[in-house]
C-alpha cells in the first residue's frame, strides 16, 4: 500500500476553541479511512483542511500524486484548484448547494469532463448517460433539471459527477446524512461499489459508525480537534480503548 | 498426548494477554485472556472447549487481530512467513485477512441490499477468482448448504437464523482458507446441514488449511477435530487427543 496523502501536526484554533489540535494521519493508495466522532469533534474541519478548502494555523499536508510529492501549503491558488478537479473530488452533505440545479443532470456530469479538457459533445454525453445509469437514475433523465430530484437522486448525481473523472482521491463529508434510512442504504451500497471498482481512495466523514463498519478499512476517531484513537475499523468498533471510544460504540442502539 | 511439530505452523499464539478497561463502567478491568497459547499446523483441525466466557471467542477474535492485544505474539503463516499480527500494520493485517486467513463469527453481517449469492460469490471475487466463475461457484456451494436457488436472489438479511449462518458459512468455504477460524459453525443447523460442514470441514482439512473452531458438542468436536485446546479463565489447559 503506498501513501497518497500525509498530515502533519495540524493546528487550528478558531477564537478559543482548539479545531484541529495536532492531528496527524495517512492515507494509502485505494485505501478507505472514516473519520468519525460527534459534531464539534473538528472531523469537517479535519476533512476541509485536507481538501485544501481552509487552511490550518500549522502543519504539513503533503500529497503523494502522480509525479512528485506535493506540499499543498506551497501551492498557489491555481495549482490548488487545478489539483482539486483533476485529481480529488469532495462530495458535500448538501448535494442541492453542490450541485447546479439549473443545469440538466447530464449537464452537472458533463461540466466535471470538460474541465478536465474533454471536449467532444458527443462524448461527454455518451459517458454523462453512462454514470446516469451507473448511480441507477437513468439516462433516460438526462437532459432533466434535478431541481425536482429526490435527496437520495441528487446525492447520486452529485457521486457521479464527481467520480466520472476518476479522480485518485475522494473527500466525502457525511454523504448519507439526511436521507431517508430507506435511501442510505443505497447510497451507500453505491459509494461502496464505486470506489472499489475505481480502485479511488476516500477520507468519509460521518457521525454514523455503521457506515464506518461498511465503506472504512481505517477508523480514526476525533474528540476536541484531537484523534483520540485509530485502527482497523472493526478493531476500533469491536475492542474500542478510549473512553470516547466506548462511548460513542455503546450509544449505538442495536438494529 | 500429542504435540505439533514447530517446523510447519499455520498459527503460533504464545503467551497472550487481554485485558478489557470498560472506562463507562468506572474503569472496571476484565482480564478476558491470561496467557493464552495456541499452535496449529495446515491440515489440523483443532477445537477450542471450556465453559462459557472462558476467552474462547476473544482468543478467536485475537487470532483474527480484531481485538488488540496486550502482550504475546500471533504468528500466522501468509505467503510463505510468518506474520504477527500482533505487531503488524492494518495494511499486513488486511493482506493476511484477504489471502491467508478466514474467520467465519457467528452472525452474518452483509450489505443490506447484496443477494445472498452476491453475498458468497463476492468473497471469493476478493480473491482473485473470475467473477462468473465465482457466482457459479457461489450457487454450487448454497446448494450444498441447502440453500434453495429461489433465496439466491434475496438479501439474506430476510433469512432465517440458520439460513444466515449458512451463507455465512458458504461465504468462507467458497474460498480455500490456509487458515480458518469458525466460532461456533453448527450453533443454529439442523441435522443435514450440520453433516455438511463437517463434510466441508473435513475437505478442507485435507486441502491442507488449518482450522480452529469453538464447539461446545462433544459429539461434534469427536467428528472434526484432530485435538482440543480448553481455555479456562482466559488460560489455555492440557490439549487433549479429542
Amino acid at each position: 500500500m503506498s501513501l497518497l496523502l500525509q498530515a502533519q501536526g495540524l493546528n487550528k484554533r478558531f477564537q478559543s476553541v482548539d479545531a484541529l489540535d495536532d492531528v496527524s494521519l495517512t492515507v494509502s493508495r485505494r485505501e478507505i479511512l472514516a473519520v468519525v466522532g460527534e459534531s464539534g469533534s473538528g472531523k469537517s474541519t479535519l476533512l476541509a483542511t485536507l481538501a485544501g478548502l481552509q487552511s490550518a494555523d500549522s502543519g504539513r499536508i503533503t500529497y503523494y500524486g502522480a509525479d512528485r510529492p506535493q506540499d499543498i501549503g506551497d501551492m498557489d491558488e491555481m495549482q490548488l484548484r487545478r489539483l482539486q478537479r483533476t485529481q480529488w473530488g469532495f462530495i458535500h452533505q448538501n448535494a442541492r448547494a453542490a450541485l447546479r440545479l439549473d443545469v440538466s443532470a447530464g449537464g452537472n456530469i458533463g461540466e466535471r469532463l470538460m474541465m478536465n479538457g474533454a471536449r467532444d459533445y458527443g462524448e461527454i454525453r455518451e459517458t454523462a448517460a453512462r454514470w446516469l445509469d451507473e448511480v441507477e437514475i437513468g439516462r433516460e433523465r438526462i437532459d432533466e433539471m434535478p431541481l425536482n430530484f429526490s435527496g437520495g437522486m441528487l446525492q447520486r448525481l452529485q457521486i457521479a459527477a464527481t467520480l466520472v473523472t476518476s479522480p485518485e482521491l475522494v473527500f466525502m463529508d457525511e454523504p448519507t446524512t439526511g436521507l431517508d434510512v430507506s435511501v442510505q442504504a443505497r447510497v451507500l451500497d453505491l459509494i461502496r461499489n464505486l470506489v472499489h471498482k475505481l480502485d479511488v481512495a476516500t477520507i468519509i466523514v460521518t457521525h454514523d459508525l455503521g457506515v464506518a463498519r461498511l465503506l472504512a478499512d481505517r477508523t480514526v476517531v476525533m474528540q476536541g480537534g484531537a484523534i483520540v484513537e485509530h485502527g482497523l475499523t472493526d478493531q476500533v468498533l469491536d475492542d474500542p480503548q478510549h473512553p470516547y471510544t466506548q462511548l460513542l460504540v455503546s450509544s449505538v442502539l442495536p438494529s | 498426548m500429542m504435540h505439533p511439530h514447530t517446523g510447519s505452523l499455520a498459527i503460533n499464539a504464545t503467551d497472550l494477554h487481554k485485558r478489557f478497561v470498560l472506562h463507562l463502567q468506572g474503569g472496571l478491568e476484565l482480564d478476558v485472556l491470561r496467557g493464552a497459547n495456541l499452535m496449529v499446523r495446515p491440515g489440523e483441525c483443532i477445537a477450542l472447549i471450556g465453559p462459557s466466557g472462558a476467552g474462547k471467542s476473544s482468543l478467536m477474535r485475537a487470532l483474527y487481530g480484531n481485538y488488540r492485544i496486550d502482550s504475546g505474539t500471533i504468528q500466522i503463516a501468509h505467503d510463505g512467513t510468518m506474520v504477527d499480527i500482533a505487531s503488524a500494520s492494518p495494511a499486513e493485517i488486511l493482506a493476511v485477512r484477504q489471502r491467508s486467513l478466514g474467520y467465519v463469527s457467528q452472525f452474518l453481517r452483509a450489505i443490506p441490499r447484496l443477494s445472498a449469492l452476491d453475498v458468497v460469490a463476492s468473497s471469493a471475487i476478493a480473491r482473485g477468482i473470475d467473477e462468473s466463475q465465482a457466482r457459479r461457484q457461489a450457487a454450487a456451494m448454497l446448494e450444498r448448504l441447502r440453500i434453495p436457488s429461489a433465496l439466491h436472489t434475496l438479501p439474506p438479511i430476510t433469512f432465517s437464523g440458520g439460513e444466515q449462518q449458512r451463507v455465512n458459512l458458504a461465504r468462507s468455504f467458497i474460498c480455500d482458507w490456509p487458515t480458518l477460524l469458525l466460532d461456533e459453525p453448527t450453533a443454529s443447523l439442523d441435522p443435514t446441514s450440520r453433516d455438511t460442514v463437517c463434510d466441508l470441514i473435513a475437505e478442507a482439512c485435507e486441502r491442507g488449511s488449518a482450522i480452529v473452531a469453538i464447539v461446545h458438542d462433544p459429539a461434534l468436536r469427536d467428528r472434526i477435530a484432530d485435538r482440543s485446546v480448553r481455555l479456562e479463565n482466559g488460560a489455555t489447559l492440557e490439549e487433549t487427543l479429542a
